[in-house]
């Protein structure tokens, strides 16, 4: 192998590799933690899998809007915590970075019993909280069951039984 | 291979770079305790080389010092600047940080071959050279700005699209690697190692004052570099560990300013200008011509 001893062969050969190497770096995937016993983020349909009795709870967010921040999925099982959105007494929590595509799967395996009311955030901000002015919501959110922009369910209208969910996110106008 | 792929938090990401960091360290000590042993039975431990490693240490403590105190808060404020010109969006996973890792030692290299080849850096850099020993305890042996050139060949790294934490860890682990190389102890390694990464073997010629290891094997975890860009040396004749000009000294403040004293003994003497300004661009040696030349100028082979 020839070397390259000329700098400026080595300069434009390590802009090369920086370049290359970026973009490997970002077209590599990249998955929330419970997603892992997925195919990864689909793009505008349920991911087809079987998903027979006993595999878990799949919460298909669909309707995700813009790139930036993160989306926090809250699984709840008792009523009061559902209420208080109380993340301490959720049965599955999920942060999870928004990503290119528009719909997003969002796995926990390890909920087979139900009823689950799932509440979501779609933290833009990157701080944790859900920000609003006022009454009005600043940021994206969605509950299972809920159908319209003011709709919120209560936990019997959101409870669903597990298995499969599209939870359709809901953006400040 | 799933967690290859799984989003991380930059916040997980530093917790795993302490826990190898602290690991290696725990590992150099051990290994350096060894080394003395070793030191002992083959009959080559004197005080002076006792004073050496006290002063490895030393330099550690006032480089990590300075870097903590004067070049932290601009080093950052920097690599935040920079990523707004991100051109690649890259989320963090162990594969984005791997890939990371692989480029920030490309551009060790070239930080390693500038500190080297251009008599300012040199002035730093010179204090890691110094010692005529070779074990551990060097691996901690560092200068006053030795925190200070890097940050201009990370820019890059940031400028691509790693987040600057991403970029900051990979950088540390390129330095971390590099402790265990510091040794006369293990010689060579199987051939495909030797082939690919740094070995004690490929840093003992780095290392190394004989005129055929002078200006050779740069790279931090790979020397694949080197041998791209033509700065590659087999470890072949022994070495004779040091710089051209020995310094005799194991007081560790004459050691950690050695460079910047010789640097300013040299431009002094330096007759007009623009030569002294050449002093401190052109390599470590350099001297106008037509002089009474006494260190040569080395070529960039």
């Amino acid at each position: 192998m020839r070397a390259i001893s000329h700098l400026a062969g080595g300069i434009v050969v390590t802009v090369a590799f920086l370049l290359l190497g970026g973009f490997l770096a970002s077209t590599a995937p990249a998955y929330s933690v419970a997603a892992t016993t997925t195919l990864g983020p689909v793009d505008g349909t349920s991911p087809a899998v079987d998903r027979t009795p006993g595999t878990g709870l799949t919460v298909n967010l669909v309707g995700i809007q813009g790139n930036t921040g993160q989306l926090i999925v809250l699984v709840f099982e008792d009523r009061l915590a559902y209420e208080a959105y109380d993340d301490n007494q959720a049965v599955g929590i999920d942060v999870a970075p928004v990503g290119k595509a528009s719909s997003q799967p969002v796995v926990f395996p390890a909920l087979n019993d139900g009823p689950y009311a799932v509440a979501v955030f779609h933290d833009e901000n990157g701080d944790f909280e859900f920000n609003m002015r006022g009454p009005e919501p600043l940021e994206g959110y969605g509950a299972s069951g809920a159908t319209t922009w003011y709709d919120v369910p209560t936990f019997e209208q959101a409870a669903i039984d597990g298995g499969s969910v599209n939870v359709q996110l809901f953006y400040p106008q | 291979m799933d967690w290859l792929f799984i989003s991380l938090t930059e916040g997980e990401l530093f917790a795993w770079e302490e826990t190898i960091g602290n690991g290696f360290y725990v590992i150099s000590i051990g290994f350096f305790a060894f080394e003395i042993v070793r030191y002992l039975v083959q009959k080559r431990f004197s005080w002076t080389l006792a004073g050496d490693s006290a002063t490895n240490f030393l330099t550690q403590i006032l480089s990590v010092g300075i870097n903590a105190v004067a070049f932290a808060v601009f080093y950052f404020a920097a690599l935040a600047f920079f990523h707004r010109f991100a051109l690649f969006d890259i989320s963090v996973t162990w594969t984005t940080v791997l890939l990371c890792v692989v480029l920030a030692d490309l551009m060790y290299y070239w930080e390693h071959r500038f500190s080297h080849r251009v008599g300012l850096a040199w002035a730093t850099h010179t204090v890691h050279h110094s010692s005529p020993h070779f074990n551990i305890s060097v691996a901690y042996r560092f200068g006053p700005m030795d925190g200070f050139w890097p940050l201009f060949f990370h820019i890059p790294l940031v400028i691509v699209g790693f987040s600057p934490i991403v970029v900051l860890v990979a950088e540390l682990f390129v330095l971390t690697y590099q402790t265990l190389l510091h040794t006369e102890t293990i010689g060579k390694l199987p051939k495909p190692i030797e082939f690919i990464f740094n070995t004690p073997s490929h840093h003992r010629v780095h290392h190394g004052a004989n005129e055929e290891y002078i200006d050779k094997n740069y790279g931090g975890v790979f020397i694949v570099w080197d041998r791209l860009f033509g700065t590659f040396a087999e470890e072949r004749a022994d070495v004779v560990f040091g710089v051209t000009e020995p310094l005799k000294s194991v007081n560790p403040f004459v050691v950690f300013f050695h460079g910047f004293t010789r640097l300013w003994r040299d431009v002094k003497h330096t007759p007009g200008w623009g030569n002294k300004l050449a002093v401190l661009i052109k390599p470590p040696g350099w001297r106008p011509s037509p002089t009474g030349v006494l260190r040569p100028q080395r070529a960039e082979t």
